[in-house]
């Protein structure tokens, strides 16, 4: 499994959702609850990107990184400086704020395209990108 | 001394005919701003985008003098000098603005005490055409 950089791109939108504990859940006629848990670790995480009107070129960087990420057994990863900009700040190489949930560095989570990126030309040179990404548990 | 524009240094063609007895003419270009603010900005940023330009002409109904703006304005079959496009020429003295144009809406208006006017209304399609300034 292969880390692959996402371009160096910083969103003009993003939604997070940090995903679930997987189980199944019971519930009695009674009304009373019971959960069977089967990890303890958080997966399908959720993070959607809008790129507003970025030129076509940055535009297929991100189409040429979905590629990269699907065509193998890849992930995408990103950094402080592009996708996880503005959620938080790096003190003494410790990471704060939404950032390590946006990385996904608190989990084992990696992020996958959760569907292709899709382009909406906006005018001559300018497109507007949107991305879907999941977070899904490997190696655990 | 500068040389100042008035009211009476103005005219307009209609495919490159003069209509008579123009009251008034305005345009206004606008261009689009699109936003390019990212999160890690908090001043918004903008880029241009599409541009686009309208504006209003107004004609006394002096004789035929708006007949043909009028049949533009309904696309009249009747009239064969009509086009789908109507080419304006904006003038003042001998600056001029030339595009080709829908004329969107005409307003006929008969005041008592007053000569019967007519407000056309247009949104130019594509580039100017030609433009002195």
């Amino acid at each position: 499994m292969t880390a692959i950089s996402f371009p160096a791109l910083v969103p003009s939108a993003r939604s997070y959702t940090p995903g679930v504990f997987p189980e199944t859940q019971f519930q009695a006629q009674n009304g009373a609850v019971v959960r069977v848990r089967y990890g303890n670790q958080r997966t399908n995480s959720r993070l959607s990107l809008t790129f507003s009107n970025i030129t076509d070129g940055d535009a297929a960087e991100v189409l040429q990184n979905y590629v990269q990420v699907m065509e193998g057994d890849n992930y995408a990863q990103f950094t402080t400086n592009n996708v996880a900009a503005g959620a938080g700040s790096v003190v003494g190489g410790e990471e704060t704020g939404l950032i390590p949930f946006i990385r996904e560095t608190n989990s084992a989570l990696k992020w996958k395209y959760a569907s292709p990126p899709s382009v909406t030309s906006v005018k001559p040179g300018l497109s507007t990108v949107t991305c879907e990404f999941i977070g899904e548990l490997e190696g655990v | 001394m500068a040389k100042y524009y008035a009211g009476q240094d103005g005219s307009v063609e209609l495919g490159g005919v003069a209509v008579a007895k123009v009251v008034q003419w305005s345009l206004t270009a606008n261009t689009d701003a699109l936003e390019v603010t990212t999160l890690s900005q908090d001043v918004r940023e903008f880029t241009p985008g599409v541009r686009t330009a309208s504006g209003a002409l107004t004609v006394l109904y002096y004789d035929d003098a708006p007949v043909k703006l009028l049949n533009q304005v309904n696309q009249e079959p009747a009239d064969l000098s009509v086009t789908k496009l109507a080419t304006l020429k904006l003038k003042f003295d001998d600056n001029f603005f030339e595009f080709d144009a829908v004329l969107t809406s005409a307003e006929l208006a008969c005041v008592v005490g007053e000569v019967m006017r007519v407000n056309v209304n247009f949104t130019m399609s594509g580039d100017f055409t030609s433009k002195q300034l």
